[in-house]
């Protein structure tokens, strides 16, 4: 239900007409200079607030050097997770690729939980990377820090329990999981460095 | 003053990204349909035979050269307080996710006890009444980016909004297919072919028509119409008199020859290497440079007019085509070549492809202006009907030619149970000669479209001039119907 703009007659939604019943005013067009001067005012608005976010991401992103290794840095896990993460208990390394030739050959051995923890570990690293990767693009402002930090120290935290969990199971750690650990400590570091250049 | 009112801002970030995410809704679905995904359901999944497919392909597509015109046109006559384009946004989601299901629903519904005859008469209709809905849903989408602002550059984003975001979003379905088709075939998931096709469909009907409806409900026309309505006779009239847009029919009638390509791409992958999936790791480089090449649209839109991107488009294809063509006859099976190939294949037609998605649209925009700027009547109905009905024309003569050339190819498939099928390849060639189709076919007919483009003049200090003019007209315009009055 909507009201006609001119003499505020009520309009079924059903009603389909151009013309308002009563005072016969267009309805498409009444008024439509200044409703044009409202949508651009509002596409301006909504522009310039874009462009405050982007401004944002690309200082946070690309705005240096370290800011750029920090960026490229957060998505190495994806390369890392290539290299064997674990070894299940029958000897066989489980890399991201296999996990995924796995899965798409339906040969992959979910009942297995030597198998199966290290896929849990693998998601549990695309996720909450993502997070901290999403996070990172908002690296201006006053508690940016703060929450990238504790974001990644919460990555960090659910990476370890997740390999101590696997290694439970019966796997064995594999040269993959450890760099990725490693990566997750530097990438804390990374946080603390580019937030003091930025506060420059 | 004038050029200035042209290209002010209208259309705001937010309505440009739900126009955006409406068209991937609607590719969701139409990317299995209009891909040979269709021809492969209806001959290895339903068991229809090549031939009747073949036949209904060119039936339907001779049927759509008059029938998506008269859409268009009632489109164009159609005159409400919502506007002309949004009522059939609001409405056709609907029906048409309904009739998508009953397009793949036909081996469930019908079992396995049917008459050949029975399968044909099935496809045939519910193909009929997807296209019908299909149709009336595209033709005002695509008119609606027209009719959303009289700027250009609000159009532009628009179009590439829509491009970029169901390039994304609208792209999932064809990997989501290929992955299942992969896991069903294996038997690595409790589904048949056809209910992997069903599954798609119900996603493409809820998830996609869903979004598809929000432009329906979050965009707004802004270029004045005329009050009185024009008749279907003046909506054709109209398209004969438009010679621009006439060369652009006839440039993607023509660009629909070279679609057999993308048709033999599935045959390729699933009969020749047999592996749909690998379809995921070669298109992922050039998908992600398509993404970046939208920054790049306005770039390369400073340096050449749209007609020279068209014919540079058709020149890096042909030879890019018969290199990849040259370098893999004589090992397309060896999947160390080929993965490498055709990934730098369509890493570099990706560059294209993601201009070529933006710029013929636009150019259909500025055919509406001016025929607006010639005879003060704007028909986005019937211009945008020319663009549903090429964008179904390239699915139903490449179809119709490929369905019609796989017999001659020596490829068919035997029933062995309801549910099962097997591949027959009569020559030691056939591979080879897909191979062929799939890559040098559509590089050396991809040629013919620039013919009609030799003669299109609506660049440079002609297409100024109308913009122009049309922003001052414009202008004049809207503060004359400001107070409600008619304009006749």
């Amino acid at each position: 239900m909507s009201n006609c703009p001119k003499c505020n007659e009520k309009l079924s939604p059903f009603y389909m007409k151009q013309n308002c019943p009563k005072c016969n005013t267009n309805l498409v067009y009444y008024d439509l200079d200044n409703r044009l001067q409202a949508d651009h005012e509002k596409a301006m608005r909504e522009q310039e607030a874009v462009e405050r976010v982007l401004n944002n991401i690309k200082t946070s992103a690309f705005g240096g050097a370290l800011q750029i290794i920090r960026f490229v840095l957060m998505f190495s896990p994806l390369a890392w997770m290539c290299l064997p993460m674990f070894k299940a208990n029958d000897g066989e390394s489980v890399t991201l690729i296999s996990v995924i030739m796995g899965i798409i050959g339906g040969g992959f051995d979910f009942s297995n939980p030597s198998y199966l923890f290290p896929v849990i570990t693998m998601v549990c690293i695309i996720v909450f990377s993502l997070v901290v990767i999403i996070s990172s693009l908002f690296s201006l402002g006053k508690k940016a820090f703060l929450r990238n930090t504790i974001l990644s120290i919460i990555n960090l935290l659910v990476l370890a329990v997740c390999i101590i969990l696997t290694i439970l199971q019966g796997a064995n750690i594999g040269a993959g999981a450890i760099i990725v650990v490693v990566t997750y400590i530097i990438e804390n570091i990374m946080h603390k460095l580019v937030d003091k250049k930025i506060s420059k | 003053m004038a050029e200035n009112k042209g290209d002010i801002r209208y259309v705001g970030v937010k309505e440009t990204l739900i126009y955006g995410i409406a068209n991937a809704g609607q590719c969701f679905g139409y990317n299995i349909i209009a891909g040979s995904y269709l021809s492969l359901f209806f001959t290895k999944v339903f068991g229809v035979p090549p031939t009747a497919v073949a036949a209904m392909m060119l039936f339907l597509g001779l049927w759509d050269t008059f029938n998506d015109p008269l859409m268009g046109s009632i489109v164009d006559r159609t005159r409400t307080r919502y506007g002309k384009l949004r009522p059939y946004l609001l409405i056709v989601p609907i029906p048409l996710g309904i009739a998508t299901i009953l397009l793949f629903a036909g081996p469930q519904l019908l079992g396995d006890k049917v008459t050949d005859a029975a399968k044909i008469i099935y496809m045939f209709v519910t193909y009929f009444f997807w296209e019908l809905f299909y149709t009336l849903g595209d033709v005002p989408f695509w008119g609606m980016s027209a009719a959303i602002s009289p700027s250009p550059s609000d159009r532009t984003r628009v179009i590439s909004s829509a491009r970029f975001i169901s390039g994304i979003l609208g792209g999932l379905s064809t990997p989501i297919l290929t992955v299942l088709m992969d896991l069903s075939n294996k038997g690595a998931i409790p589904l048949s072919l056809s209910q992997v096709f069903l599954l798609m469909s119900i996603l493409s009907a809820t998830y996609g028509m869903g979004l598809f409806s929000l432009s329906g409900f979050f965009t707004k026309e802004r270029v004045v119409q005329t009050i009185k309505e024009p008749s279907i006779l003046d909506g054709f009239k109209a398209l004969i008199k438009n010679k621009p847009l006439l060369l652009i029919v006839i440039g993607n009638v023509l660009a629909a020859i070279g679609g057999i390509g993308g048709f033999f791409s599935a045959y390729y992958y699933s009969e020749v290497v047999q592996m749909n999936s690998l379809t995921i790791i070669i298109y992922l480089p050039g998908t992600i440079l398509g993404f970046i090449t939208y920054l790049l649209i306005p770039k390369v839109k400073e340096r050449f007019d749209n007609r020279q991107i068209i014919f540079l488009n058709g020149f890096v294809r042909l030879i890019v085509g018969i290199i990849v063509f040259l370098v893999g006859v004589k090992c397309f099976t060896n999947l160390w070549v080929v993965v490498p190939l055709l990934m730098i294949q369509n890493f570099l037609f990706s560059f294209f492809n993601t201009i070529n998605a933006v710029i013929p649209t636009e150019m259909i925009g500025d055919t509406i202006d001016y025929m607006e700027w010639k005879t003060g009547q704007r028909n986005e109905g019937v211009s945008f009907s020319v663009l549903t009905f090429v964008g179904k024309l390239t699915g139903s003569i490449s179809g119709t030619i490929g369905n019609a050339l796989l017999p001659v190819i020596g490829l068919s498939f035997v029933q062995i149970s309801a549910t099962e099928t097997m591949t027959v390849k009569a020559y030691e060639y056939t591979d080879t000669l897909i191979w062929g189709m799939f890559t040098l076919a559509p590089a050396i007919l991809g040629l013919l479209p620039l013919i009609p483009y030799i003669w299109y003049d609506l660049t440079g200090d002609k297409l100024n001039q109308v913009r122009e003019e049309m922003a001052e007209r414009r202008a004049k315009l809207s503060i004359e119907v400001s107070g409600g009055a008619n304009n006749e």
